[in-house]
């Protein structure tokens, strides 16, 4: 798994380190995790994200991946996949993702980001995409929805179903289109030439 | 019945390291009879405890990251730079676990040909690398090939190149997938000769262990079903099954001690506590990885090794070789789902050899899979075209098509061996105890980069030939991290150029052995751990016959 291009577009984040505390504090981190997905569900309050930070990033989130025929990023329960993130060593980006809520307030002028329409909400994304504030809410919008749902996001896997990913964790052959059509051999032993 | 042993009390052999040669060495050695404790930095973790949480392993480290404390690495291209961390993955990438890297590969064995023992005599010398045959032949190694077949579990069938080898396969391949029947298809048509993929993945029941169930997380995670051949489910519990062998999880390694007779005596860790430990032993068998191992012996110094523990002639941590790698994206118009079954299912081997006619010296293996589009939060990330929007409406349209139908072809190459490519102790930066951090030292020869780049012109053909609908290279750039950790303590027989005989001693530690990535005299074309597993079977049958004559 060595791949340099993947990490080329993989963003920046600053990670808090000590990752040998996320090895101590697993069971409540993940305790954390599911306890955010109960928390989704009965619609209770953020534990590390004030309102006006969670509704503005839930508005970014939603410009990534906006709601269509299928749930959008906030449906999704990104924003309690990271505030159940915030629980450990990544509360680090907690700055990071303030201060860019910050600057998109500023961007929006008289009424703040999360209460500008979409398309001008887009128009403000677009001009301050390569910033790495938008890098990392990218990251935690596509981690948000395609993590395993005990994580907070993934509501009912509409992540999943959207791209066709099923969890079922054992599969038989055949798999898809090609080795259907063109495999297929039993044992799939080739006539070697 | 978990054998415990004293730290005061002299065991026989004292492993450094419980994977894909750890493992081996701690059986084969437990097993003809000797008393052995296995140090593991990482946790005890078993089949149970591995999960398919993609953000757990994948983004946070779970594997990689060491389990009580933060243990840096740092990584420049060259000695004229300052070697830095890397923002997302560490130069030295291996697992910390019992059993290893075995446990989170992807389970591709390739062996040697007898031609990657000997290129030197074959293809000339090449000024300025350490371009060298090796000390052994593949007649030597084939029957210990022929052992990690059938011990720890290779599904396969013969190959239209493959070398000899003494006895079959223990079982078929496994059942192929779209991006090997695409490969076939498109290699077919071309002329090549495409072949089912040698894994170390149980296509049927074997040795008392359950066949591979297809879960799609076989790279990076590990096996729930323990159906991947790692040593953690095809060594460690034979080794522990004798009463003789004892692994001991999380115990951190930071110096290994010699006596007045300039013999290893024992080897010195930080235990799960944090707490120094000291385990005495007749010998060490330092089998830590091609990074780790190198660190080991450059912070084991004294006075009579200046320059690090058996590093007289001055090549501990030097050669360092990775392998090359090119990845090469498609998009097909019908759902392959690869993100079902293994990874890789065919394999392309009609350009292993290095051929002077394309005027670079270098070889490699063509392989399908979907690689990093296997798993959803990788493949939005990263998986679709650099021309698609990052983001919005139509980035959430087109992940809706490209999910089931990507693959990629990616070319895994050979690695020139180069003194300034190297694993030295970092002057500056340490873990959380006190131990320098790891700095890898590398930039590939513009030999491989050509190897890598050629693969690549041959994988955009085959995807045209097999009617990719889109096809986008990844651009081939010199690589930083490396999984593949290789050549760092070379074997030879001239202790002025190499760090261990051929039969892995320390040619001036008598009671030290070295076994594992770091052994290697050349790269090979990538998927190195079924000869690391070979040279470790090997180097356990002299181990055990030196200790019985007390010859150690």
């Amino acid at each position: 798994m060595n791949d340099n291009s993947r990490r080329s577009f993989i963003s920046t984040v600053s990670r808090g380190l000590g990752s040998g505390w996320l090895a101590t504090q697993w069971p409540l981190f993940l305790a954390a995790a599911t306890t955010a997905c109960e928390r989704r569900e009965s619609d209770a309050a953020y534990v590390h994200l004030a309102p006006h930070l969670a509704s503005t990033l839930g508005a970014v989130a939603e410009q990534i991946l906006p709601q269509d025929d299928t749930p959008g990023a906030r449906d999704i329960g990104v924003i309690w996949f990271i505030d159940a993130l915030f629980e450990g060593p990544w509360s680090g980006v907690k700055p990071m993702l303030e201060a860019g809520v910050q600057l998109l307030d500023e961007r929006a002028g008289a009424v703040r980001f999360a209460d500008l329409p979409f398309k001008e909400q887009t128009a403000i994304l677009e001009r301050v995409e390569g910033e790495q504030f938008f890098q990392v809410m990218r990251l935690l919008t596509l981690a948000g929805t395609f993590a395993m749902p005990a994580r907070g996001g993934n509501r009912e896997k509409a992540g999943w179903s959207l791209i066709g990913f099923e969890d079922r964790h054992a599969w038989q052959p055949p798999f898809g289109h090609y080795d259907t059509q063109l495999g297929g051999k039993s044992d799939d032993r080739l006539e070697t030439t | 019945m978990t054998r415990r042993f004293k730290t005061s009390e002299t065991v026989d052999f004292v492993i450094i390291g419980s994977g894909a040669a750890g493992g081996i060495l701690a059986k084969e050695l437990s097993v003809a009879g000797f008393d052995v404790v296995v140090l593991e930095q990482g946790p005890y973790r078993r089949e149970g405890d591995f999960s398919h949480d993609e953000w757990n392993v994948i983004f946070d480290g779970e594997m990689s990251n060491h389990p009580l404390w933060n243990d840096p690495q740092t990584f420049r291209a060259s000695d004229a730079e300052v070697a830095a961390p890397l923002a997302d993955i560490p130069p030295a990438f291996y697992a910390r676990t019992v059993g290893g890297s075995s446990v989170h590969f992807s389970a591709n064995y390739w062996r040697f040909r007898p031609s990657d023992f000997r290129e030197r005599t074959l293809l000339g010398p090449m000024q300025g690398t350490g371009f060298a045959d090796w000390p052994i032949t593949y007649e030597e190694l084939e029957p210990y090939y022929t052992k990690v077949d059938w011990q720890i579990g290779v599904s396969g069938t013969p190959g239209p190149f493959d070398a000899p080898r003494s006895k079959p396969y223990p079982m078929p391949p496994l059942p192929v997938k779209s991006s090997g029947a695409l490969l076939e298809k498109g290699a077919r048509s071309l002329g090549l000769h495409p072949q089912p993929a040698p894994l170390a993945i149980l296509s049927q029941p074997f040795n008392g262990r359950a066949p591979c169930i297809q879960c799609g997380f076989c790279m990076g995670f590990g096996c729930e079903a323990g159906a991947k051949s790692s040593t953690l489910v095809s060594m460690i519990p034979l080794a522990e099954a004798t009463g003789r062998c004892e692994i001991r999880p999380l115990s951190t390694v930071f110096r290994i001690e010699t006596e007045a007779s300039g013999k290893v005596d024992k080897v010195v860790y930080f235990d799960a506590g944090r707490v120094e430990q000291a385990q005495k032993a007749r010998a060490v068998i330092l089998a830590a990885n091609g990074a780790e191992t190198p660190r080991l012996l450059l912070m084991s110094e004294s006075n009579r090794h200046p320059d690090g523990l058996a590093n007289g002639s001055g090549l501990v941590g030097k050669y360092l070789m990775g392998n090359g790698h090119s990845v090469t994206a498609a998009w097909f118009d019908q759902p392959l789902n690869d993100f079902k079954g293994v990874q890789v299912s065919r394999i392309v081997h009609d350009f292993y050899e290095s051929d002077p006619a394309r005027g670079f010296y270098g070889g490699g293996g063509i392989d399908a899979r979907p690689f990093l589009d296997a798993m959803p939060i990788l493949h939005a990330l990263i998986g679709v075209p650099p021309d698609v929007p990052a983001w919005g409406a139509e980035f959430k349209k087109f992940l809706r098509y490209s999910f089931t139908r990507k693959m990629n072809i990616l070319g895994s190459t050979t690695s020139v061996p180069l003194e300034r490519n190297n694993i030295t102790l970092d002057p500056e930066l340490k873990d959380d105890m006190g131990r320098p951090a790891i700095r890898l030292t590398y930039r590939d020869h513009d030999d491989d980069l050509a190897m890598a780049r050629f693969l690549q012109e041959r994988a955009i053909e085959i995807l045209q030939a097999a009617g990719a609908e889109r096809i986008w290279p990844h651009q081939v750039v010199p690589a930083t991290s490396q999984a593949h950790l290789l050549g760092t303590c070379r074997m030879g027989d001239d202790p002025a150029r190499s760090v261990v005989d051929r039969y892995h001693r320390s040619h001036e530690v008598p009671n030290l052995f070295i076994c594992d990535g770091s052994s290697f005299v050349s790269s090979g074309r990538g998927q190195p751990t079924m000869t690391i597993q070979a040279l470790a079977f090997r180097a356990a049958e002299h181990i055990g016959r030196f200790a019985g004559r007390g010859e150690i």
